[in-house]
This record gives structure tokens, sequence and C-alpha cells, in this order.
């Protein structure tokens, strides 16, 4: 959760914050859906931390160039290292097979990258009349959407629309079944 | 007089002016889908401050030492990943030997206290503070996490009194009470809203 609230504040962060979270998640999950069973509970968090906090590392170091982007990024790059989705999956729920373990996590890891595109582009446009760092004429300049409060107001409000789109659609699909059943009723 | 002064700022700062929860959304996940009880709350600031504060002792002397190669930026993470891995399990077996344990903390409990302590740790080594000052930090950011955790508990079971649209139940309704207690502790400090 604070990955995208906090440092989504441009475009490239957003981008860059999904590649640090994936890099953390993907190869822990896994581990630990190869050799999560001969690790014992007391040393599996240190253990998958240390591996995933390595994998950071490794990324950051590839993206050394970018210095401005991973400063402002700051203390949220070693904390994916922690992140919930690494969490779920290499310690709280890990999958028994390692296809599962890559197809959940590239699934978790892509649903982020989503969310944080999606915000921090609306971010960087409203609050900074920039999109990937080119000066753009917004139609409204909101710039208190680059504070941390907004993150957390536009995160409630985004997942209450989801939620609500999402009921619309299962109302629809439930619909449509009760019609296809009655109608398969009647015909018999 | 002027220490104490100079320490209070230090622990006023790190508890309320920079939050971690309300300024940095530390902990923002935990709170919303893990915490049960206020006990559980103050078990998890204990830790954090306990964890963080004997972990930056030696991580703030090593800073010292070496915080001028370049290497150290990379280092400085992982060392402070294992070192709060040995303290906590060290904290872990010397509550286990004091029979203080009644059941052992949910793994992604523990993962929660870990990302805590570590926000902490960097924090406080990132402002390259002197030494008493790092380890008060770390306190601080520790009470000033907790107390936040407990006023959106609080505000939690409340709103679940509360008759709200559906779509906006749990996760929306806390996410939006949240930002507005950001705003107002971003006020309150003294800031102004850009023009």
């Amino acid at each position: 959760m604070p990955f995208v609230i906090v440092p989504t504040l441009s475009l490239r962060a957003g981008l860059l914050m999904s590649a640090f979270l994936a890099a953390a998640t993907i190869p822990s999950a896994v581990l630990a859906s190869l050799v999560g069973r001969k690790i014992p509970p007391l040393f599996s968090l240190p253990f998958y931390g240390a591996v995933s906090t390595g994998c950071v590392l490794l990324l950051r170091l590839c993206v050394s160039g970018q210095a401005l982007l991973l400063e402002d990024l700051g203390v949220y790059v070693p904390l994916a290292a922690f992140n919930g989705m690494m969490l779920e999956l290499a310690l709280v729920h890990p999958r028994r097979r390692a296809s599962d373990a890559l197809h959940d996590a590239v699934m978790m890891c892509f649903g982020f990258l989503l969310v944080a595109a999606f915000l921090s582009a609306l971010r960087e446009f409203l609050g900074s009349g920039s999109l990937w760092g080119v000066p753009l004429t917004a139609p409204i300049r909101i710039r208190g959407l680059v504070l941390p409060f907004s993150g957390f107001i536009l995160i409630g409000f985004l997942s209450a629309l989801f939620r609500r789109v999402d009921s619309i659609i299962i109302g629809r699909m439930l619909r449509a079944s009760r019609r296809t059943a009655k109608q398969g009723g009647d015909a018999v | 007089m002027n220490l104490i002064v100079s320490m209070l700022a230090v622990l006023v700062s790190s508890a309320v002016i920079e939050n971690l929860l309300f300024a940095r959304a530390i902990g923002a996940d935990h709170i919303l889908r893990q915490t049960r009880s206020y006990r559980f709350i103050i078990e998890f600031g204990l830790g954090a401050a306990v964890i963080s504060g004997v972990t930056v002792m030696p991580l703030w002397w090593l800073s010292q030492t070496f915080g001028r190669e370049s290497w150290w930026n990379y280092a400085r993470s992982m060392a402070a990943v294992l070192l709060i891995a040995v303290v906590s399990l060290l904290l872990t077996i010397a509550m286990a030997a004091a029979g203080r344990i009644q059941r052992p903390m949910r793994l992604v409990d523990q993962g929660a206290v870990y990302s805590a302590s570590l926000a902490i740790v960097l924090l406080s080594l990132t402002a390259k503070m002197a030494f008493l000052p790092s380890v008060l930090y770390c306190f601080g950011a520790s009470a000033g996490l907790a107390a936040a955790m407990i006023l959106v508990h609080a505000g939690r079971e409340r709103l679940e009194l509360c008759v709200l649209p559906r779509s906006f139940e749990g996760l929306p309704i806390t996410m939006i009470y949240i930002g507005i207690l950001s705003l107002a502790i971003y006020g309150l400090i003294g800031h102004q809203l850009p023009t």
C-alpha cells in the first residue's frame, strides 16, 4: 500500500517502483515454492527478506543512472523487499508449484503496475502539469495531488469505483444466468 | 537544558511531524488488513521500537565509518535487514526463555514489524543525526506509528457502525479517513497547500 500512495508522483517513478516490487516478489515467490518447506518458520522471514533485498539492490545497481528518480523513491526502494505481495506469496500462502508461484507473482505485479501507472500519470499530469517529464497543458492544476494525503484519498475513491464497477458486472452476469436458466426451464 | 530541548524536538518531530503512517503511509496495509486489537498495536509499536532502537546502534557506527564509500549505499540496506533479523531472533528467544510469549506472532505480523523497523532505521540513518538523537528518533517514530494506528483503528471501529454506500465500506472509507487525518496533521504542522 505505501508504495502506491507516496512515491507515485510521476509516471517514471510509478513504473520504477513497480519494477522494484516485481524484483522483490517474483524470485521470492518462486523460491518459496521450490525450497519453502525445507526452511524452518523461524528463519523463513530473514531468508526471504535477504533474498528479496538482494534482488532489489541488484536492480538498483542496474538503474543507478537514474539517480534523481532513485532519490525521489528514497526509503521505499529497500522497503520494497518487504512488500505485501512478497509476504503473501513467500510466507503466508506459498504456492506448491513453481509455475503457479510465477503466474501469481507476475499477475499481482502486473495488477500493481496498472494501478501505479494510472495513479502516477494522473498525479503527474494534474499535479505537476507534465507527463513522463514532458510539460503539458493540463485543463486544471491541482498541486495538492503530489502530497501524501491525496494518495490516500485517491486510492480510497479508486477502490470504491472499482468495487462499484465490479458489483455492476457481477449483477449483470447473475441476471443473465438467471434469464438463461428461466428460458431453459420454460423450454423444458 | 539545550540537550533536553533538542532531544524533545527529535522525539516530537519523529512522532508527529514525520509520522510514518500519515506522512509516509508506512504501516498502512497492515492497519487495513491485519490489526485486530489495541493490545496488538501496542505490541507492534513496542517490537518496532526495541528492534529499530537496538539495530540503529551498530548501523550508526558503521555509517560513520563507511558512510563516504559509494558501496555503503547498497550495503547499508542489506546490513539493516540482516541486523534486524538477528535482533528480532534474539528478542524472540529472550522472550520465549522468560516465558513471555503466549503464542508466536504470525509471519505476516512479523513481516510488518520488520518492514516498519527497517523504515525507521533507514530514515534515522538518512537524517545523519548524532548517536543519541538517532536512537531517540527510532523510539519516537515507533511511538508515533503506534499512536497513528490506534487512531485509525478507533476510527475504523466507529466507521463500521455507520451506514455507508456499499462501495465505500471497509478499505475505501478507511483510506479516505486516513487521508483526511493526514491532511489535518499536514495543516496542523503549519504547512500550506500549494497554490
